[in-house]
């Protein structure tokens, strides 16, 4: 008897006690819940799918709510780069250099459009830029014919 | 066939996130395979032919898993086999999918199993030991973590066979020490090293091994600690060779800025008490126990029952006083939600303990008034489990009430995730799932026992009373965060699901404002 007392006690512990803990509860700290960045990760997963509009949609949804966004600008430049509008991409990684500009990844995505554009200088100038990532240096390498040695300093290797 | 089921459900419940790698499981399973792949301790290798993953340690210019590595070694010899058989190499995926099917979910299911005539002489009814075991294994978070990396499951199950080793499930005299004692040491040692939450659980082992041998206390204890020696030293030899010391582990050296500077506060990572754990771990709607698996409430008066008989206080007195460890231990860790997570996953070990107390809440004479509240207790634990096996089962902690906010919504949309069964998100799994459920449901109802006298009756009451508190539970706000930010989180986790579609519908419909 005296179990089974205990038993419906607890029971009804169960919704006072609910209660007070949903009340009290909060989320771990340092939790940000961010719709510009949930834009840009969907509109990521659309272009690994193929979907470029809904890539792009995504995309610019996200720099509507944050302009200064810099993973939405790179995006975005990506994404344009891969349908052809080379100004408007190039336009795209100048806004994340403007926010980020020390951003290697941006200023080797520059190189490289600027590279297929047959900017070379301007191109090499980003390479340098990006010192960290093996891919501008061996960019830089393959540019380097179209350049004139006088204006280009030795990439920096990294050790 | 109780343990064909909690398989099957078990396997079922392995998801494929193909656009998500879970960053707890990803850690430790880098460490078994930089070990299998690279023949080295740093997970530098893994990182970077698999990619980053946020939980790692960093020492000295390289990669470490930040969790207790003990898990990750023991899965080395089955993730060789794989790797030497007809798993691909470089494919990530799928090693992991074996490796948690039969490194997890395969134990998981042997461990109710063999837990079953433990049930059976702790309830005293060979009728009740199926229910018992299913509703242990499908109708408590262990359902869920029996189908993640996480390690919980695993500490869990050492930890209660290392106990179960010491402790007789009846009046049966004790034999030699020798043997058991120090299997019991080396596996207490090794649920440690799986799962740092067992550290104060580990010392009620060796008392109620202390207990247990009355004719030989002193040998037993040195036994058993000889035992648990031989772990530790293996794991004080891998911080050694990882950290430089033997005592320093990796979670103090988490690579993450945020998580880093909470692990290196405190004593050796150890929090004082958060008083929002307390109450929060046992009973709130995001991560309580007792909110999870109701079932688990009934454990209380089947202590006392226990307790009362002669034969079972020892079972009783320490089954309990493991569990208070474990929670005690996790009120002190750096965050008691856990991060993503199904219910509280630093209280998993604790579940088969829990349930020593639950089986002794259905011992005859008791069992007439308890059966009915049981099985509507079990059935809300199991509805809860099957629906996040078939939807999204790691809540982000934003959620105070993650089974209104996620689980119905979810289930009533048909996202799914997708496993094995249903690889691109459609719902055949899922209704495989819910089959499943529906099937140990019924098994678990077998507890309410048609050949007892107001079977029918009984029927219809649990059921309902089930009904009753789930909608209750259903009715609870969620208020932790807005509206407008818990939809951006339901469409991340529709992301990982591979749900694009819908997360681009619920997206696109916010209004664009700037983040405050």
């Amino acid at each position: 008897m005296r179990t089974s007392l205990l038993a419906v006690a607890l029971f009804v512990l169960f919704f006072p006690l609910t209660l007070g803990a949903l009340r009290g509860y909060t989320p771990a700290p340092g939790q940000v819940v961010h719709l510009a960045a949930e834009h840009v990760s969907l509109g990521f997963q659309f272009a690994q799918l193929g979907d470029g509009n809904l890539a792009l949609e995504h995309t610019r949804a996200a720099l509507r709510i944050d302009p200064d966004f810099a993973p939405a600008h790179f995006n975005l430049g990506i994404y344009l780069q891969q349908l052809g509008q080379l100004p408007a991409a190039e336009q795209s990684f100048q806004e994340v250099l403007r926010i980020e500009p020390t951003n290697q990844s941006a200023h080797l995505n520059l190189g490289n459009l600027l590279a297929t554009q047959q900017r070379y200088k301007d191109a090499a100038q980003h390479y340098l830029a990006a010192p960290d990532l093996p891919a501008a240096r061996e960019n830089l390498e393959l540019i380097r014919p179209h350049l004139p040695q006088a204006q280009l300093p030795q990439a920096p290797r990294t050790p | 066939m109780a343990a064909c089921l909690i398989l099957a459900l078990s396997l079922a419940a392995n998801n494929v996130f193909p656009h998500w790698k879970e960053t707890n499981s990803c850690s430790r399973l880098y460490l078994t395979l930089a070990i299998v792949e690279d023949g080295s301790l740093s997970i530098d290798g893994p990182l970077a032919r698999y990619g980053d993953t946020q939980d790692k340690a960093r020492y000295a210019d390289h990669f470490y898993t930040d969790k207790a590595p003990g898990y990750s070694f023991l899965l080395v010899p089955l993730a060789w086999l794989l790797r030497a058989t007809w798993v691909a190499p470089d494919d990530y995926n799928q090693l992991a999918w074996w490796l948690r099917a039969l490194g997890l979910s395969l134990p998981s299911a042997w461990f109710w199993w063999w837990s079953m005539p433990r049930w059976q002489r702790l309830t005293g009814n060979a009728w009740l030991a199926a229910p018992m075991a299913l509703a242990g294994a499908l109708a408590t978070p262990w359902a869920i973590y029996s189908a993640q990396l996480f390690a919980h499951v695993p500490a869990g199950i050492l930890l209660f066979v290392a106990w179960a080793l010491v402790v007789p499930c009846d009046d049966t005299p004790r034999g030699s020490p020798v043997r058991a004692a120090l299997a019991s040491g080396v596996l207490s040692g090794l649920a440690f090293t799986c799962d740092y939450m067992v550290f104060l659980a580990v010392p009620i082992v060796l008392l109620t091994t202390w207990w247990a041998y009355r004719t030989a206390r002193w040998q037993a204890s040195a036994l058993f600690c000889l035992g648990l020696l031989l772990p530790l030293l293996a794991w004080a030899a891998y911080n050694q060779a990882c950290f430089e010391h033997p005592l320093r582990v990796g979670f103090q050296q988490h690579a993450d800025a945020q998580y880093g500077d909470a692990y290196r506060s405190g004593w050796m990572g150890i929090q004082l008490p958060s008083s929002q754990a307390l109450l929060g771990l046992l009973w709130s709607p995001a991560r309580g126990l007792f909110y999870f698996a109701p079932m688990l409430l009934l454990a209380f008066p089947g202590w006392l029952v226990l307790s009362r008989d002669r034969a079972t206080r020892l079972i009783a007195w320490s089954s309990a006083g493991i569990c208070l460890a474990i929670y005690l231990f996790a009120l002190t860790t750096v965050d008691w939600r856990g991060g993503w997570a199904f219910g509280p996953r630093y209280l998993v070990p604790l579940i088969p303990f829990a349930c020593v107390g639950v089986a002794g809440c259905l011992r005859a004479p008791f069992l007439a008034a308890m059966r009915t509240l049981f099985v509507a207790l079990a059935l809300v634990g199991l509805l809860w489990g099957t629906l996040a096996t078939a939807t999204f089962a790691l809540f982000p902690t934003e959620f105070a009430n993650p089974c209104r906010s996620v689980l119905f919504p979810f289930a009533f949309n048909g996202l799914t995730a997708p496993n094995l069964l249903s690889p691109a998100s459609n719902s055949l799994g899922a209704l495989l799932i819910y089959l499943g459920g529906i099937t140990a449901a019924w098994f678990i109802a077998r507890a309410l026992d048609p050949n007892q006298s107001g079977f029918v009756m009984r029927l219809v009451a649990a059921p309902t009373l089930a009904a009753a508190i789930l909608a209750w539970q259903c009715l609870l706000p969620d208020h932790a965060v807005s509206p407008r930010d818990q939809a951006i989180l339901r469409a991340q986790l529709m992301t990982r699901l591979g749900h694009f579609q819908e997360a681009s519908y619920q997206l696109l419909a916010l209004p664009e404002e700037a983040a405050p």
